[in-house]
């Protein structure tokens, strides 16, 4: 049997007004019927682009050369509109990251779904309607008449992800490519539809899975590549290419996946090392919130409870993780923790004072006590602000002198490794790493004693986040500042997290040590939460074991950028850091 | 994502490309991606046992032959129309402030033996029906034209920045009344709404700034509104709060600053706008008196001759809709550039 | 609305310099018997408060007061004028929509040059004065070619030139509006998974695109309705129709306060019923704003 996709030396080139940008240089892929195939790569890595061009898609301007390009049998090449259009839908289904957005959300899905099947077969209408029941029913979801006259706003994320599925699978076709097609979704949810995924390519159908997350891949893949900056890095059988990579990129994109396995090392190299140490005495109370409660109204008329009596209590130097699905109340509760939002119910105290509900007078002077980290860093800074003035801002109420102001921000921006920045610059021309390290700096620089990090590493990139999280790990350690994390990511959480609590529905479901709450959970909802997270294939890589021969060490080390000259900082604001922020604590 | 797939430092190993380094480029790509030479794919790929690929190395390439094609397209194109438009809004300010400097004939001077002639060297652009040389009276016009343009999109502006950030930061209750005040205003249209004015304190240029600028509230107040309600949820605005900013401070420091950015690109726009509606008006008689040369004027004059002598109601338009496009291009170009800065 | 509408036009009278007398007689305020009318009519010697019930009062039972100088009432005046002004109107806006939607269609990408081309003509149309589009159209049409009569009010062939002139330029402006709706909505997700199923791009615009990008353009709708009317009163003078134009122009020369404060009254009325049918098209195109449908009242 042909395979079903023969790349050979694919490339894709956009023209721009700077000059052309390759997004895919040089890629060899093939699909054999029946098999399911894992692209793996981190943003800019051309595998959505790839996949785009398997369909003709590739984009406007977009020019794509290949020794060879051939899709299901033709030449993809020399393919005319009409040609590409009889092979999209009946030979290759496209599923795409959300369902709110990918399918129209001003038509029923129904709808959406017979579009498909009256594009590639004749069907009278009362049968076609007969086969969008059933082709909904096939991916499991219930009462599909209803369904099928619904928008896809009115159903849950899970079932506009299947609405969507079914519509890709209307045509029979022989290959299923999804595009990050989990990505949007709760972890609960996440394991169904890759469930049907699987059940998919059982029955019949090839599968081409891209995704970020590895996990997610080695779920239900037969082999993996791993893609980067538009080429290939790695492929082979995915249980090979996870458990035994043979590739530095792999290794460090591998090493850097939070887990259990990797709590209290570094992730941001391949060869791990202990994180410095935190001593957290349980006796003492820095923030303590006690039956805290928000409603609001909703614009239809109706009181919805975001939080509901939540109460959890924080050490000095503590790591309380705070896990809850989309809708769960953990932004609310952050927001309430940080002093942005007044509570409906409940107090919340800092070292002992009233801190929530208070006049905002009240709070001010002791406003820079609490700090926030904002998922978005972007969006958190003023965009006519130059990073200067960032930081500057911060340090307004300190009644410093300039020199005292220098000396502060020098070392502020050393602690988060980015002495090397153009800090006249726009944040704009930073990457996503550089603006968060640039978030952090700005909490840091006040001397917080409480962190509410929100989100802080769910839109950076695995390998970004992994310096992130060993960042916020080491700050920590220096400043002794209590650090509340909230995360959807359960890996994340159970990396960093001291203490956790579960939220669902506005609730603190189950709360404890990490180990305990992940290992050995108690409330069902967190058994589910824990079951239906993707897991790399054990054993996963020896976290502690050096693989001497592997260790490029200077192209894999920590800092992000080592090809910036190294900054020449004063001796005195180094040698000052960790002892002035100590002072203020 | 896209941010990462247009960053042509991303692309180290294309033939004959600038080479830069990227700041966000991570460094550890495989050593063998970054020959600067086009390498057959298989070399540059690294393949599990058993899973290797062949491909001869012949040129040209597929990557050779995908980045000529690309070289050729994405060739940097002049902005021509912003160039025009800025060409075009010169010669209108010159018109306005030095008129003697592109014509030195007298706009109201007449000349009954000459009337209704056709554009010639002696009048580039034709006498009217007393014998005025058209050309002269569209230079002159400029000034009036420019000038009621100018006034009313400053009172306009003005005014709906007041209202706008007025409803834009108060208490809810003080947004509904001023937001209601401005959607009544709304829904007289412009022109009537002007005609209303203009009623009620008389005809003239004056009054008829007044008017135009009234009509012409409501679109800067709304923008204005949404963009300062937006600065004031914004993320930015909420850290500035934990960092122990007060109302005052927030507002002068990153409210004002951001969300009236816009006015003076809308002001841009929203000239071109009152450009017409004062010709408009002065159309219909509502605006300066004849003589004067306004080009709405010129043109109500002319509608009675348009049989005998095109020029005298074609060219003025020419000059007044060629004004207002550039003014448009230059507004919008510079709302394109400022979005693109402000995510 | 309407009444708050009202009731600015009220205050306005009020603010206006002069004796308000005065301001409503216009030129006849030297006549003390229908000075003595007036002031019986507008009870001028109450104070304000009384005035102003007595003004909406008046409004309510559809009295829109007398013109002083055509000694006629005033909703007589406008009753004569308004059809042909909903005439002109009606043409110029289902022609701004049809070539709206057609230029927007056929110019959105992948188009080129037509593309090109057109937003430089959407964009000198939009510009130019309506009344100097509808000179522009007499000369050719009319004094060229002789294919429209050059001015007056009946028959279909009458009304071509002056729908042309106020349609043209709206058109244009809902096509730009239109056009980048479309772009936006094909760069959508869903107009991705569209032609992944294997539907062409034409289709994909006119099945999906079209729907997402009508809702800006019904959103700036309100701002056409008032472009319409602006436009129709301002070129019936060109094409020297009957109509509310050449009323509110001989009101205003002739300083007939009544009726230009009906005519703006009546615009307003037209403008808020027309907005508020057009919120409702918008819940009919965009049925996830149905369940919360509050917003609405306001215009009410």
């Amino acid at each position: 049997m042909s395979p079903l996709v023969e790349l050979r030396d694919l490339h894709v080139v956009f023209p721009r007004r700077r000059g052309p940008v390759a997004a895919v240089k040089g890629l060899d892929l093939t699909i054999e019927p029946g098999e399911a195939v894992g692209l793996v790569g981190e943003s800019g890595s051309g595998k959505s682009v790839t996949v785009r061009t398997l369909l003709g898609l590739t984009g406007r301007g977009a020019i794509v050369e290949a020794e060879r390009l051939t899709v299901c049998g033709q030449d993809g090449l020399r393919l005319s509109g009409r040609a590409w259009r009889d092979i999209r839908g009946s030979q290759i289904g496209l599923v795409l990251q959300d369902a709110l957005i990918s399918l129209d959300p001003l038509r029923p899905v129904g709808q959406e779904i017979g579009e498909a099947l009256r594009l590639h077969q004749r069907l009278p209408a009362g049968r076609r309607r007969q086969r969008v029941i059933e082709l909904l029913s096939e991916v499991g979801v219930p009462a599909p008449e209803i369904r099928a006259r619904q928008r896809p706003h009115e159903l849950s994320g899970g079932l506009r992800q299947r609405a969507l599925i079914a519509s890709a699978i209307a045509g029979q076709p022989a290959l299923i490519i999804a595009d990050e097609p989990t990505t949007a979704l709760d972890v609960t949810v996440q394991a169904q539809v890759l469930a049907l995924l699987d059940a998919r390519r059982r029955a019949g159908a090839a599968l081409l899975l891209v995704s970020h997350d590895l996990a997610v891949v080695a779920s239900i893949c037969d082999r993996v590549i791993v893609m980067k900056d538009g080429a290939m890095v790695e492929r082979g059988p995915s249980r090979r290419v996870l458990t035994r990579p043979s590739q530095p990129y792999t290794k460090r994109l591998l090493a850097a996946v939070p887990s259990a396995a990797s709590r209290g090392w570094t992730l941001s190299s391949p060869q791990r090392q202990p994180l410095p140490a935190r001593t957290v005495d349980p006796a003492a109370t820095v923030l303590a919130a006690n039956g805290l409660s928000h409603d609001f109204k909703a614009p239809d008329g109706q009181v919805c409870h975001a939080v509901r009596d939540v109460s959890l209590r924080l050490a000095p130097a503590e790591t309380l993780g705070v896990v809850g699905e989309s809708g769960s109340g953990k932004s609310t509760l952050a927001k309430i923790l940080a002093g942005l939002l007044e509570p409906s119910q409940g107090r919340v105290d800092l070292d002992g004072q009233p801190w929530a509900p208070a006049s905002d007078r009240w709070r001010r002077s002791r406003r820079r006590q609490v700090q926030l980290i904002a998922q978005d860093a972007l969006s958190s800074f003023d965009p006519r602000h130059s990073a200067a003035q960032v930081l500057t801002e911060a340090l307004r109420h300190l009644g410093l002198d300039p020199a005292q102001r220098r000396r502060r921000i020098a070392s502020v921006l050393e602690l988060v490794d980015l002495s090397h920045l153009p800090i006249e610059a726009s944040p704009r021309t930073f990457s996503g790493g550089e603006r968060q390290r640039l978030a952090i700096a700005r909490a840091l620089i006040v001397e917080p004693r409480v962190l509410v990090a929100d989100e802080p590493v769910s839109a950076l990139d695995v390998s970004v986040q992994a310096q992130i999280l060993d960042l916020l790990a080491r700050v920590q350690a220096r400043t002794e500042a209590a650090l509340v994390f909230i995360s959807h990511d359960l890996g994340v959480v159970h990396h960093l997290a001291d203490r956790v609590v579960v939220m669902k529905d506005g609730r603190a479901v189950e709360q404890g040590p990490a180990d305990q709450v992940f290992l050995c959970p108690s409330h069902p909802y967190t058994r589910d939460l824990v079951a239906a997270l993707p897991r790399l294939p054990e054993p996963a890589p020896e976290p502690l074991a050096s693989i001497p021969e592997s260790v490029p060490a200077p192209a894999s080390g920590p800092t992000p950028r080592p090809l910036a000259p190294a900054p020449a900082p004063t001796s005195e604001a180094f040698a000052e850091t960790p002892e002035r922020i100590h002072s203020h604590v | 994502m896209t941010t990462r797939l247009i960053d042509p430092a991303l692309a180290p190993g294309w033939p004959g490309a600038p080479i830069e380094t990227a700041p966000s480029a991570p460094t550890d790509r495989p050593a063998d991606l970054s020959a600067t030479r086009p390498a057959p794919a298989s070399a540059r790929i690294s393949t599990a046992p058993g899973d290797q690929t062949t491909a001869p190395d012949l040129a040209p390439t597929a990557q050779q032959r995908a980045w000529r094609r690309a070289r050729a397209a994405s060739r940097r194109r002049w902005p021509l129309g912003l160039i025009a438009s800025l060409a075009i809004l010169s010669v209108v300010l010159t018109a306005a402030f030095f008129p003697h400097w592109l014509s030195q004939v007298d706009p109201t001077a007449t000349d009954l033996m000459a009337v209704n002639r056709p554009p010639s060297w002696a009048h580039p652009a034709g006498t009217d029906y007393l014998g005025r040389d058209v050309f002269a009276r569209i230079v002159y016009g400029a000034r009036h034209s420019l000038l009621i343009g100018l006034g009313a999109t400053a009172i306009s502006a003005l005014i709906g920045v007041v209202l706008g950030v007025l409803a834009g930061i108060s208490k809810p209750w003080v947004d509904t009344a001023v937001s209601r005040f401005v959607d009544i205003l709304a829904a007289f249209p412009g022109i009537l709404l002007a005609l209303v004015v203009i009623a009620l304190i008389g005809p003239g240029l004056v009054n008829l700034i007044v008017a135009l600028g009234v009509s012409h509230i409501p679109s800067y107040a709304r923008v204005v509104r949404a963009q300062t309600g937006q600065v004031v949820r914004s993320d930015y605005v909420e850290q500035a709060r934990t960092l122990g900013w007060g109302r005052f401070g927030l507002t002068w420091r990153h409210v004002l600053p951001n969300a009236l950015g816009v006015v003076p690109v809308l002001a841009t726009i929203g000239l071109g706008g009152a450009i017409v509606g004062a010709a408009a008006l002065s159309f219909i008689g509502m605006g300066p008196q004849p003589p004067t040369p306004e080009w709405g004027a010129i043109l109500a004059e002319s509608r009675n001759y348009l049989r005998q002598a095109w020029w005298t109601g074609v060219l003025p338009g020419v000059a007044l809709t060629a004004t207002v496009i550039a003014s448009t291009v230059v507004g919008r170009t510079w709302q394109a550039s400022s979005e693109r800065r402000t995510p | 609305m309407v009444w708050a509408a009202a009731t600015l036009t009220f205050i306005a009278v009020q603010l206006s310099p002069g004796e308000t007398i005065n301001t409503l007689l216009g030129p006849n305020s030297n006549d003390p018997v229908l000075r003595a009318q007036v002031i019986q009519d507008w009870g001028l010697d109450h104070p304000a408060v009384v005035q102003y019930l007595l003004y909406f009062g008046r409004l309510l039972r559809g009295d829109m007061g007398v013109s002083y100088i055509e000694h006629r009432p005033v909703s007589e005046l406008l009753a004569d004028q308004f059809p042909a002004t909903i005439e002109l109107t009606l043409w110029a806006a289902g022609l701004a929509v049809v070539l709206a939607v057609a230029l927007a269609i056929l110019t959105s990408r992948p188009a080129r040059l037509g593309r090109a081309v057109s937003q430089f003509l959407e964009l000198a149309v939009v510009s130019a004065p309506p009344f100097w589009i509808g000179m522009l159209l007499l000369a050719v049409f009319s004094f060229r070619l002789g294919l429209f009569p050059v001015a007056g009010t009946g028959g279909v062939r009458a009304v071509v030139l002056p729908a042309l002139a106020v349609g043209l330029p709206i058109g244009c402006f809902l096509a730009q509006i239109l056009r980048e709706g479309l772009d936006r909505a094909l760069e959508q997700p869903f107009a991705l998974t569209a032609q992944a199923r294997g539907m062409g791009l034409g289709a994909v615009k006119l099945v999906h695109a079209l729907r997402h990008a009508a809702l800006p353009a019904l959103t700036v709708g309100g701002l056409a309705v008032g472009n319409l009317l602006g436009g129709a009163v301002i070129c019936e003078q060109v094409f020297g129709r009957a109509g509310l134009g050449q009323l509110a122009v001989n009101a205003i020369n002739s300083k007939d306060i009544p009726i230009i404060l009906a005519i703006a009254l009546l615009a307003a009325i037209v403008f808020v019923v027309i907005t508020t049918l057009l919120d409702l098209v918008y819940l009919l195109v965009d049925p996830r704003l149905r369940g919360q449908s509050q917003w609405q009242e306001a215009n009410a």
